[in-house]
């Protein structure tokens, strides 16, 4: 197949479109020119006449670059790499890489469902684990003075146990030692 | 029979691809072939002409232009009429239907 977007290239050249404007046009016209060869190809021209009928849209009867004079393009989003911002905004491409990701998800259902799976059972996991972290080390007692709040236990000599739980009555005998 | 007149296929071309447009979005290529097939020849659009068009309708907000990848093919711009498209070529229908058939008021040809 020619190489069509070379012509059109300078067909196009000194009208100051944007280079977004620019690769756009070139790529759809190119399809269109090389639909029109094969065209042309499988009513039975020669390569040659091919090329040449795919041309001839370029010129004939009125030349692309006439048309494109007189016209206010619209405005063309430009192709973007992921990850790349468009206007410098830290989010400007924020809906364009949602998107992106939604298409993608959208393609491969069965890599979805395990990602989707993975991230909801990590998330659940480490909230129920941070929820007890708080309430247990963090969050104080709901006591006044809570950080003088000590714990007693008992001893036992003749059992040599220690660590044994006081009860209320050991609590008072333990008071009233000298 | 080939339509010479330059001015008079210039004065219908907008109403030709909003029509074109009214069922489904198409590409450019498309919209090229389906003109000079339901014409049988007579109306023919190179690609010079054809697409500046189709830039212009985009820019009125009339059709809206969109690359769309689909699996095993390249990517193509497929045009789709917008609502306000919709309602232009409605208003462009009726200024067809009242401009034909005051020419043939005036000239006597009379359509089956």
């Amino acid at each position: 197949m020619p190489d069509f977007k070379s012509e059109i290239r300078k067909s196009i050249a000194g009208l100051n479109l944007s280079p977004a404007d620019e690769e756009q046009i070139v790529e759809e016209l190119s399809q269109h020119l090389e639909e029109r060869c094969e065209q042309a190809l499988s009513l039975g021209a020669s390569e040659e006449q091919a090329k040449q009928i795919a041309l001839d849209e370029l010129t004939q009867p009125d030349s692309l670059r006439e048309q494109l004079k007189r016209t206010k393009l619209p405005v063309q989003r430009p192709s973007l790499a992921i990850g790349v911002q468009k206007d410098g905004n830290r989010f400007s491409g924020f809906f364009d890489d949602l998107r992106f990701g939604l298409r993608m998800l959208a393609k491969q259902p069965g890599f979805a469902v395990v990602a989707i799976l993975t991230l909801g059972i990590g998330i659940g996991a480490t909230t129920a684990m941070l929820s007890v972290v708080q309430d247990v080390l963090i969050q104080p007692l709901p006591y006044a003075n809570s950080d003088r709040l000590y714990a007693i236990w008992a001893s036992s000599e003749s059992t040599d146990q220690n660590r044994i739980a006081a009860s209320g009555l050991d609590f008072t005998r333990f008071c009233r030692l000298p | 029979m080939r339509l010479q007149d330059r001015e008079l296929k210039k004065g219908s071309a907008e109403l030709l691809i909003l029509s074109l447009l009214e069922d489904r979005p198409r590409h450019g290529y498309e919209i090229g072939q389906l003109i000079e097939l339901r014409s049988d020849g007579a109306l023919r659009f190179n690609a010079a002409s054809l697409y500046p068009l189709l830039y212009r309708l985009e820019k009125r907000a009339w059709i809206r232009g969109r690359w769309v990848e689909k699996e095993g093919q390249r990517r193509r711009r497929y045009y789709r009429l917008t609502r306000t498209g919709r309602k232009v070529l409605a208003a462009q229908r009726d200024s067809w239907c009242e401009f034909v058939a005051a020419i043939g008021r005036i000239t006597g040809i009379e359509y089956a």
